[in-house]
């Protein structure tokens, strides 16, 4: 997950899509803005085999080396089970999450790029 | 009689899940054990049967942080079981990749996980408002670290380019030179690393530590040597059995290693250099006079000061290999199986990693033994956390916590490798 801040160097928005862990409803769609909302960050959880989102994020903002505009959608997961298919209540995400990832690159992309893009 | 119980619910900045449990009677610390409860791995059980050939790739599963030490070991181990000698340039990468390994390793410990114990931060995030230099420098030097594994070893984490007898495939040198330009800005890093982590404060803590390394006649140990002690231990890794031995403890899944005669042993950085302190180049030498630190340190605390030495030899040592490589050498030496037992002891950055295989005529595995460096400390670590209890026994909870916490991260252990996070439970009676 430290590579993520050398990933991301250089852009100006970022949105990224991970699963989340299961909140009783697989499938479910969280948009998470950290400039609102902070991100789930168990302390715990600060050893390099475990450094999360959240700490990738978190230690981006803190050296300012992370993009001005972040976004993040978490999808809660079904099954965590190594090797197993993804489940059909997250499949059925999927296409949503689609559309709703092309309408936030139209609404973060910069007005003169956006012109560009459509002609 | 009352008892007081303070429990902590973990430990964070650890590699693996364990607990610690302090036991204090009667103004005494009277137990002080490390509950390792990582689910044990049977790596073991399940190489048998398995062909060499898999076996290095099999056996980088077991670390994502020091893949590169489980596979040097093994490769080595098989090569002695067959009577295959790989020597000149690819001995010397093999040495390089290492190199690599201990560089983002060592890097990300010293930053990320144990500067912030010094300072009073709860972590890297927060000690990178304060100190973004030296934080972009953490990540600077493991970024580093894993190019030369990616570029030598085929990928970051658990590579996929190192063989018996050799490597898959040679970089070219173009491959080459970026990582080069890398590593020359991670030891101007690893310099400024050095001179701050130095200015740290550290407890006035020593103990007097039986240190086990590899030493070899003339080099800083990374592939071989023979297992030496400062207190005469002096043997070929074949003979581990004869010094060594590992114990089942009730509360760990881990087992305990022990000198037989005489109980715990340190591996690991402060080991390294005690005993190899002369085969360090004259640079980095004169860097730790400067600082003041003699050719042995026997203050676990100040292991950061050594790992930060410990990048810098690394990051001069692959430098001064690349600009010997020669590409067009073959990627590997030819040989063919038999039936024979191997032996595998190099220096993960944890401190040594040993193996031994028996290999049926085919080259599949009939046994292996694996000894990772933490499992080797782990007597030590209780030792140190024993002594350093006892001397702040009338400090508040926290503060003995904390204390304890930071002293099992001098030794950057990596449980998840010896079979992930500590609670800490302090017993008063």
């Amino acid at each position: 997950m430290l590579a993520l801040i050398e990933d991301w160097a250089g852009f100006d928005a970022l949105i990224l899509i991970d699963a989340a862990v299961p909140m009783g409803m697989p499938g479910r769609i969280h948009r998470i803005d950290p400039k609102d909302e902070k991100l789930p960050r168990d302390p715990v959880y600060a050893s390099s085999h475990a450094f999360g989102v959240a700490e990738a994020i978190g230690l981006g903002q803190a050296l300012n080396q992370a993009p001005r505009k972040i976004v993040v959608y978490a999808i809660e997961g079904g099954s965590f089970e190594r090797g197993a298919p993804m489940t059909p209540e997250v499949a059925a995400a999927i296409d949503e999450v689609a559309d709703r990832v092309i309408a936030e690159v139209a609404r973060l992309m910069p007005r003169e790029e956006a012109a560009l893009v459509d002609a | 009689m009352a008892t007081k119980s303070i429990k902590v619910d973990y430990l964070a900045r650890v590699e693996g899940e364990g607990a610690l449990d302090l036991h204090i009677k009667d103004g005494q610390v009277t137990a002080a054990q490390l509950r390792i409860f990582e689910p044990p791995r049977f790596f073991e059980a399940f190489l048998r049967g398995r062909s060499y050939a898999e076996t290095p790739d099999i056996v980088a599963r077991i670390c994502g942080i020091c893949p590169i030490a489980y596979q040097m070991s093994a490769v080595h181990a098989i090569e002695q079981a067959f009577g295959v000698t790989v020597d000149g340039q690819l001995r010397a990468l093999r040495r390089l990749i290492y190199c690599g390994e201990w560089i983002e390793s060592h890097g990300l410990h010293v930053v990320m996980l144990h500067a912030p114990d010094f300072l009073g931060f709860h972590d890297a995030i927060q000690m990178a408002g304060d100190h973004a230099e030296i934080v972009q420098g953490g990540l600077a030097l493991k970024k580093a670290g894993n190019e030369l594994l990616r570029v030598l070893g085929g990928r970051e984490i658990h590579p996929i380019n190192v063989k018996a007898g050799g490597f898959y495939r040679l970089p070219t040198r173009a491959e080459m030179a970026p990582v080069a330009e890398d590593l020359k800005r991670a030891r101007d890093i690893a310099v400024d690393l050095v001179r701050w982590v130095a200015k740290l404060p550290f407890p006035d803590y020593e103990r007097d530590y039986e240190f086990v390394a590899l030493r070899h006649p003339d080099e800083y140990p990374f592939n071989e040597g023979r297992l030496v002690s400062n207190r005469g231990i002096d043997i070929d890794i074949s003979e581990f059995d004869d010094e060594f031995e590992e114990r089942h403890v009730a509360h760990s899944t881990a087992l305990h290693s022990v000198v037989k005669r005489r109980g715990p042993y340190l591996v690991g950085p402060l080991a390294r250099y005690a005993l190899n302190y002369e085969f360090l180049p004259q640079s980095v030498k004169d860097l730790a006079a400067e600082i003041g630190l003699g050719p042995v340190c026997k203050n676990p605390f100040q292991s950061i000061i050594v790992r930060a030495l410990e990048v810098l030899f690394a990051c001069e040592e692959a430098l001064r290999i690349i600009d010997d490589y020669d590409p067009s050498e073959p990627a590997s030496v030819p040989f063919e199986t038999r039936a024979g037992v191997g032996y595998g002891c190099t220096e993960a950055p944890r401190g040594v990693c040993w193996h031994r295989y028996e290999f049926d005529d085919e080259g599949a595995i009939i046994s292996a033994r694996i000894v990772p460096p933490t499992s080797q400390n782990q007597p030590s670590i209780e030792a140190d956390l024993t002594a350093v209890a006892s001397t702040m026994l009338n400090e508040t909870d926290d503060r003995i916590r904390h204390r304890c916490e930071q002293s099992i991260r001098n030794y950057d252990p990596c449980i998840s490798c010896s079979v992930h996070f500590l609670n800490l439970t302090i017993h008063r009676s």
